[in-house]
């Protein structure tokens, strides 16, 4: 027989993947026994001093979450119970107590042979080492019942399945099993490693327990559950009971079955593993029982044994503490001189965080109290401590020691820290080397006095860069931002810490996120020059932005129409330009990828374009500045855009969404105030831009309808579309020619009164309910001009009229405002300073921009952080670790928004300026390689 | 003979890139174990020649240099920028753990030059560069060597580059030749590949080298095919065409076209050690300027050599006594090497004929006369190599006395480096009568030392006014700007007469190469240019004019 009919044999095959599945299998039990090894030799001898007492409250919580694991299942001296991932045998004593046979198997020898260690000898339990998931040494149908508590909840897939699957086969018909899972929407996987808490979808692991050859008899909610954060996520700690039934299927059949359901979603935390929990649990039962010692000592060992126990133990600790804890109130300590001058100089820093704190004039201690420790007062709030209630100094040295270890912490220019507490954590950041500002907000007032009541915190404060009482105003913080919470106002104060959060990711992402952006602008239109702000103002913004002017097109656009001349012919001949363009943008992006397309409206962006960029990856945002009833064309082009930002409320933003755009936001235009300013002009050019009364725009319907009323003023009208007979002949000026940007500033500054009519193509005058507001508004305001502009909805809300800019409804209106204002200069540059101020405070493209990226990272973060840590700039920094200025070098050659070259990086090394850095004389080495060999070698396969 | 840095023990050599430079340096590589006995000598190469360099005589180390790596890693860009620099950042490394006392850069890229400043070997025969990225060559017989390759200059030198190298790294004893080592196994290989080719002459074995490194440096096929017929038919020749695998499209046709048992094809049969011993079994070698060429110069076997287009047999000439060299006399030959052509006229100065009839000539015994009947002296000067006196290879014309029109100047420019450079004595020549002082091909010469005597003045200037702490800036400003001024005109005059180029240039490479930071240091050394560059052009004069 030949080889190739032998691998074409079923049989072949079946017995190459059995033992490729073995193979797996031995693989993965051998990792996980690895991770177990590992993590038993980290730990700390007291957790062998725990086991090592017998009469120690661990072996009593193996007893209590033995009776709950096992309650309903029939025991006797005949039967066999089995438990797999036993570890130490916390749990196996209580079970031999009802066993006649326990079987206690871990992956691990080490845990075996502590175990071994801990339990002495005992007839009735017997412990065995499973070296590849397999159950191997226990008869088929030998057992009564199996358990798992804690060990198969921190399992990948495929040894789940397998356990499952050997559980199923040694277990007697009518025999039960009872595991303790995690079940949860959207949490997959945390932290490194294989052995971490998982929490399986719960549909998908009650299919698998089918595949493995179970009924499902009951799923319900395990105690403890999950409080707190990890319930909002969706996460569920349950008890599973199952009975054998059918034959099992294949551990990868099981194992797929366990993972359709995984999301790719990743939980922001880890989670504490089932056995932690219970035992957190079994030791606030204790404390509530009075037996403080002993909660300590379980909650000690949680702390020892359980690597997967992030909680801050001590924080539960000291809450479990604070129970029989004596209540200190601050008066009674007699602090008034303390808080005295500790609010004198809050009063003087945070005037407001001392307005709400100064207006609490009798201290609730319901809600705050203190009490004392050795190491100084610890403040608590609503039955929490907000400090250690036993060693406040010791432990908040040791949580910002914690929190600087991480990288994006200690390098922050800025920390917000949610929660005053007792201002010990703060006294330690304050202190950490490095230079950094410390935030802190802390949500309760009471709790905040208290602390302010309880010692002399005058230095905490002084250093402190802001306080606020509730929410901070994180945009008022300039450079990057990291956000620490207390875990004791994680708890508290989950209503804050959430949008907070938000907020910083999104002004994170303004620091932290290094996207590629391109700015499409339109062929033609009044778009142009938006999409020429927007674009400064991203570079302003420190972002990696580039602008796509395709105005240089627009003449052959035009020179179709003189081509072709049927309407049919011309829009197809006008498709396919644009399809030209678009092929030719999408080469652009391809030698010069970007993550974040900001189309202005009109830019030649098509449907099939749009989702190709998506298909890339990158984020669509449009920046519809354009009437959403006049231009209609989102109907068909809103979908293709993941955000869509536009001049109107309400009704647009709806429709836009029902149009099936990701997000759709309000934003207005905006003046550029580096463009938009008041200009020392010439008598000349006063005389030659100036008028009494001016106005710049295309002559719409509504314009020539209202201005030619007007004739009788020196009234000057500027730009194209403008008829030429009488009246305008005298008013419209050179020809009705368009007006550059730059001159129409001048224009601005050098007329008296501005008319800024919004356009109409359908109503005479001014259209009522009129909403959105034009760029011309805040350009006019920006550049310190007096305008009369028409009400708009939505203006209201930018300015407020009569003080930062003037009104009119109606053509007498308009007259008897230019009456008025004519002759009072003083009044018109009074409106138009306050104009100006709000304008530059409010409506700049630079805020504007900020808004839209925040948008826009808030909600992309993740996408784009991973888009930007998969670029080659990310993987150069992350290999040149070592290379402190390579990598430097990298990370400045990524700020510049080159792409990941050597010429990127070479482009400012320059021979002659002194002396170079060794790394420059090595980059330099590898360019002149480049240069001689590489590219005359690539030019000869070019030749070919 | 001078030298800068008599004692060497611990010698880098870089040479990098090809195996003919690596050949060419054996001489050199001999030398210094000669004159310094007991140093260490380590070769750095690229990676692929590193094999190579265990055929050659005399190195105690080879340190391969993976440029393949680096070019694959740098055409990823991205990450692959991060793997070459990591690369680089080792191979500094290990060379700086050699603590090397001397290092002899054979390759003039301005990445070695780099690479050797990061590794910061204290003393240096070659290119190299400083901190600031600037290139720096210390030693004037380099200096000359940069000088001598530049393009305008190269007709006028006739220094072989072997001995330019050998001196900048200040060796004298030589062994007069180059050397590979041929291996008994080698031999016995080429002997098997001789008794399969079946051969039906008897007569002499001659080896073709046809390939070359350009296109326009390569002889046609056709010619080949003349020549090699002629010697097969008249001369009872069995031919060997030696040859790299990708050479075989050129000589696959020639033995294609020969169709005689006596013409065979090595291409792909043997490697380098075993090519070097083919090629020592072979009596003589016909070939253009190639690495083979110089294989058998090393192997001891006569070669009979064109050199075409941009090829320059003094330059790179076969490096033993005794070879023909064939050189065109054509208007535009030798040719600069980055020049593509597209009608390289110069092989038509050669005939299939003459190649072969120079080859049985050869063939009988050393040539020391070729009638100009047989070569036409207007068309193609044939050459026979030697050494002169003190030892530098040169080139005499066998067919004609006065070989072409540059001939004077070359004499004049050897006697004038030998002397200047090397402190070897010139002997006095016999005047040439009026009729040379009259000649006007050093028509610029006394411009330039004019330069150079203004320039030493300008210098005294500049001293005093350094001296002179009274003097203000603007007047030592305008000293300097006079200075520069003048060494402008220096330059500028070198461009204008072409054959005077080789001074300025020689004088601006010593004015690039200052040392130092002290004003005064700094003066002295730039007044010595001015002296060097005055004499010299003093002494150029007069041995042009054969005084």
């Amino acid at each position: 027989m030949r080889g190739g009919c032998w691998a074409s044999s079923p049989l072949w095959r079946g017995l190459r993947e059995t033992e490729q599945s073995m193979s797996n299998l031995l693989k993965l039990a051998e990792q996980i026994r690895h991770e177990i090894d590992r993590e038993l030799a980290s730990r700390l001898p007291q957790a062998d001093e725990a086991l090592a007492n017998h009469d120690s409250p661990v072996w009593q919580s193996g007893e209590r979450d033995f009776l709950a694991v096992s309650a309903g299942v029939p025991t006797g001296d005949s039967r066999t119970a089995v438990e797999i991932g036993c570890r130490h045998g916390r749990m196996l004593r209580a079970a031999a107590r009802r066993f006649g046979r326990v079987v206690g198997v871990d992956l691990s020898e080490r845990a075996v042979n502590r175990a071994r260690q801990a339990l002495g000898a005992d007839a009735r339990v017997e412990l065995m080492v499973s070296s590849d998931l397999g159950l191997a040494p226990i008869a088929d149908g030998s057992a009564d019942f199996v358990w798992s508590f804690s060990a198969i909840s921190t399992m990948p897939p495929l040894a789940v399945a397998a356990l499952l699957r050997e559980s199923r086969r040694i277990l007697k018909a009518g025999g039960t099993m009872r595991l303790r899972m995690l079940f949860g929407r959207d949490v997959e996987v945390f932290g490194e490693g294989i052995m971490h808490p998982r929490a399986y979808r719960r549909d998908a692991f009650e299919r698998a327990a089918r595949l493995a050859g179970f009924e499902v008899i009951d799923v319900s909610a395990a105690l403890p559950t999950v409080a707190g954060p990890l319930a909002s996520r969706g996460v569920e700690a349950m008890a599973i009971s199952l009975q054998p039934t059918v034959p099992a299927a294949s551990a990868e059949a099981i194992a797929d079955a366990l993972s359709a359901g995984a999301s790719g979603a990743r939980a922001a935390a880890a989670l504490p593993d089932i056995e932690a929990l219970a035992t957190i649990d079994f030791a606030a039962s204790l404390a509530d029982q009075g037996e403080r010692e002993r909660a300590r000592e379980v909650l000690q060992y949680v702390e020892l044994c359980c690597r997967t126990a992030t909680i801050d133990i001590r924080d539960i600790l000291e809450r479990v503490v604070a129970r029989t804890a004596p209540k200190v109130s601050a008066e009674s300590r007699g602090a008034s001189p303390v808080l005295e001058s500790n609010l004198r100089i809050l009063k003087e820093r945070f005037p407001e965080a001392h307005q709400r704190v100064a207006a609490l004039r009798d201290v609730d201690t319901s809600s705050a109290h203190v009490t004392e420790t050795s190491q100084g007062p610890a403040v608590w709030r609503e039955g929490s401590c907000l400090d250690h209630a036993e060693k406040p100094r010791q432990a908040a040295a040791a949580w910002v020691a914690r929190a600087l270890q991480d990288r994006r912490v200690s390098e922050a220019a800025n920390i917000v820290v949610l929660g005053f507490g007792g201002g010990y954590h703060l006294e330690e950041l304050q202190a950490a080397p490095g230079t950094r500002r410390v935030w802190c907000c802390e949500p309760s007032a009471p709790a905040l006095r208290a602390a302010l009541a309880s010692r002399d915190l005058t230095g905490c404060l002084q250093k402190l860069s802001g306080l606020s009482i509730g929410e901070p105003d994180v945009a008022s913080i300039e450079g990057g931002i990291e956000l620490l919470v207390r875990p004791q106002n994680a708890l508290l104060d989950s209503g804050i810490v959430q949008p907070l959060r938000t907020k910083l990711v999104s002004r994170r992402g303004l620091s932290l996120l290094h996207p590629r952006i391109a700015v499409l602008g339109p062929l033609q239109g009044g778009t142009i020059p938006t999409g020429h702000y927007t674009q400064a103002a991203l570079q302003r913004f420190g972002q990696h932005s580039r602008g796509i002017d395709m105005s240089g097109f627009n003449k052959g656009y035009e020179l179709l129409d003189e081509l072709a001349r049927s309407e049919r012919g011309r829009a197809v001949a006008r498709n396919s330009y644009v399809e030209m363009l678009t092929a030719t943008m999408l080469q652009n992006f391809e030698e010069k990828p970007i993550d974040v397309l900001i189309c202005m409206a009109q830019a030649p962006a098509s449907a099939k374009f749009l989702d190709e960029m998506r298909r890339r990856g990158v984020v669509t945002v449009l920046w519809f500045v354009e009437d959403y009833l006049r231009f209609t064309y989102w109907r068909d082009m809103a979908r293709h855009y993941d955000f869509v930002f536009t001049i109107q409320k309400d009704g647009c933003l709806e429709a836009i969404k029902a149009a099936g755009a990701g997000e759709v936001h309000y934003l207005p235009t905006a003046c550029d105030p580096f463009l938009h300013r008041p200009l020392e002009l010439s008598a000349e050019e006063r005389e030659a831009w100036g008028s009494q009364i001016s106005f710049v725009g295309a002559g719409y319907h509504n314009r020539q309808q209202m201005f030619a009323s007007l004739g009788h003023y020196p009234f000057k009208i500027w730009g194209s579309e403008w008829p030429t007979c009488k009246p305008f002949d005298a008013m419209v000026q050179e020809n009705a020619r368009r007006i550059s940007p730059e001159e129409y500033v001048k224009i601005f500054n050098a007329s008296d009164i501005n008319l800024n009519l919004h356009s109409s193509t359908e109503r005479d005058g001014v259209e009522p309910n009129g909403d959105f507001v034009n760029p011309r508004t805040f350009e006019l305001a920006s550049c310190g001009a007096f305008q009369l502009v028409d009400e708009r909805t939505l203006l209201g809300e930018c300015f407020e009229a009569g003080k930062e800019i003037v009104t009119f409804s109606s053509l007498p209106d308009l007259v008897e405002k230019i009456e008025h204002y004519k002759s009072r200069p003083e009044e018109r540059a009074a409106i138009a300073a306050a104009g100006r101020a709000r304008a530059l405070r409010d409506h700049s493209y630079d805020r504007r921009i900020e808004q839209m990226l925040s948008i826009i990272y808030a909600s992309k973060f993740q996408h784009l952080a991973a888009r930007e840590s998969e670029s080659p700039w990310a993987k150069m920094i992350e290999r040149s670790g070592s290379q402190e200025e390579l990598r430097g070098r990298c990370e400045k050659a990524r700020a510049r928004g080159e792409q990941p070259t050597l010429d990127a990086l070479v482009s400012d090394v320059v021979t002659g300026n002194g002396k170079l850095t060794e790394t420059e004389q090595k980059l330099m080495f590898l360019f002149h390689v480049k240069k001689h060999i590489l590219r005359p070698a690539l030019g000869k396969t070019e030749e070919k | 003979m001078k030298r800068r840095y008599p004692n060497k023990k611990k010698v880098l050599l870089v040479n990098i890139t090809r195996l003919g430079d690596m050949l060419q340096a054996t001489p050199t590589i001999a030398g210094l174990k000669q004159e310094n006995p007991g140093c260490h000598i380590t070769v750095l190469v690229e990676k692929q020649f590193v094999d190579v360099c265990h055929v050659i005589p005399n190195i105690d180390e080879v340190i391969g240099l993976d440029l393949g790596f680096v070019c694959r890693s740098l055409d990823r860009e991205g990450d692959g920028i991060v793997d070459a620099f990591e690369y680089l950042h080792e191979i500094v490394e290990r060379l700086r753990a050699e603590k090397f006392d001397y290092c002899l850069n054979m390759s003039s890229s301005a990445y070695t030059a780099l690479l050797l400043n990061l590794v910061g070997i204290e003393r240096n025969g070659g290119w190299t560069s400083d901190d600031q990225g600037y290139r720096v060559i210390e030693s004037q017989w380099a200096q000359l060597f940069a000088t001598s390759v530049f393009h305008q200059n190269r007709q006028y030198n006739s220094l072989n580059l072997v001995d330019v190298f050998r001196c900048s790294a200040d060796v004298e004893a030589h062994p007069h030749k180059l050397l590979i080592n041929v291996s008994p196994e080698a031999a016995s290989h080429c002997d098997e590949l001789l008794k399969g080719a079946k051969f039906t002459n008897t007569g002499p074995l001659i080896a073709v080298q046809a390939g070359a490194s350009q296109a326009k440096r390569q002889w046609s096929p056709a010619r080949f095919v003349e020549m090699i017929k002629i010697l097969v038919r008249d001369h009872n020749a069995r031919v060997v065409l030696t040859g790299a695998p990708k050479e075989a499209a050129i000589v696959d046709p020639i033995v294609a076209g020969c169709a005689s048992p006596n013409v065979v094809s090595m291409v792909g049969k043997t490697t380098v050690p075993q090519l070097a011993a083919m090629l020592a079994k072979a009596e003589i070698l016909i070939t253009g300027d190639t690495g083979p060429m110089h294989m058998a110069v090393a192997v001891g076997t006569p070669v009979v050599s064109m050199f075409l287009a941009s090829a320059y047999g003094f330059e790179t000439g076969p490096y033993s006594e005794g070879n023909l060299v064939l050189q065109p006399v054509i208007g535009c030959g030798p040719c600069n090497p980055n020049k593509p052509c597209s009608r390289p006229d110069c092989h038509d100065s050669i005939s299939p004929e003459l190649m072969a009839h120079l080859t049985v000539l050869r063939l009988a015994g050393d040539l020391r006369e070729v009638s100009p009947s047989v070569a036409d002296p207007r068309r193609v000067v044939v050459y026979r190599s030697t050494f002169d006196e003190h030892g530098f290879c040169d080139l005499v014309p066998l067919n004609t006395a006065e070989p072409d029109a540059m001939n004077r100047y070359r004499r004049a420019y050897r006697k004038l480096w030998l002397e200047d450079l090397g402190g070897f004595p010139v002997p006095a020549q016999k005047a040439q009568g009026k009729l040379a002082v009259v000649d006007d091909g050093l028509r610029g010469i006394g411009e330039i030392a004019a330069c150079a005597k203004a320039g030493q003045e300008l210098i005294g200037r500049l001293e005093a006014c350094i001296r002179d702490v009274t003097v203000p800036a603007a007047v030592l400003g305008e000293v300097s700007q006079r200075l520069t001024a003048i060494d402008n005109q220096i330059e500028g005059l070198g461009f204008q007469f072409g054959p005077l180029e080789s001074l300025s240039r020689m004088f601006i490479f010593a004015k690039e190469n200052l040392k130092g930071t002290d004003p005064l240091a700094l003066a002295s050394q730039m007044n010595r240019a001015y002296q060097d560059l005055e004499r010299r052009c003093e002494r150029f004069a007069s041995y042009y004019r054969g005084e």
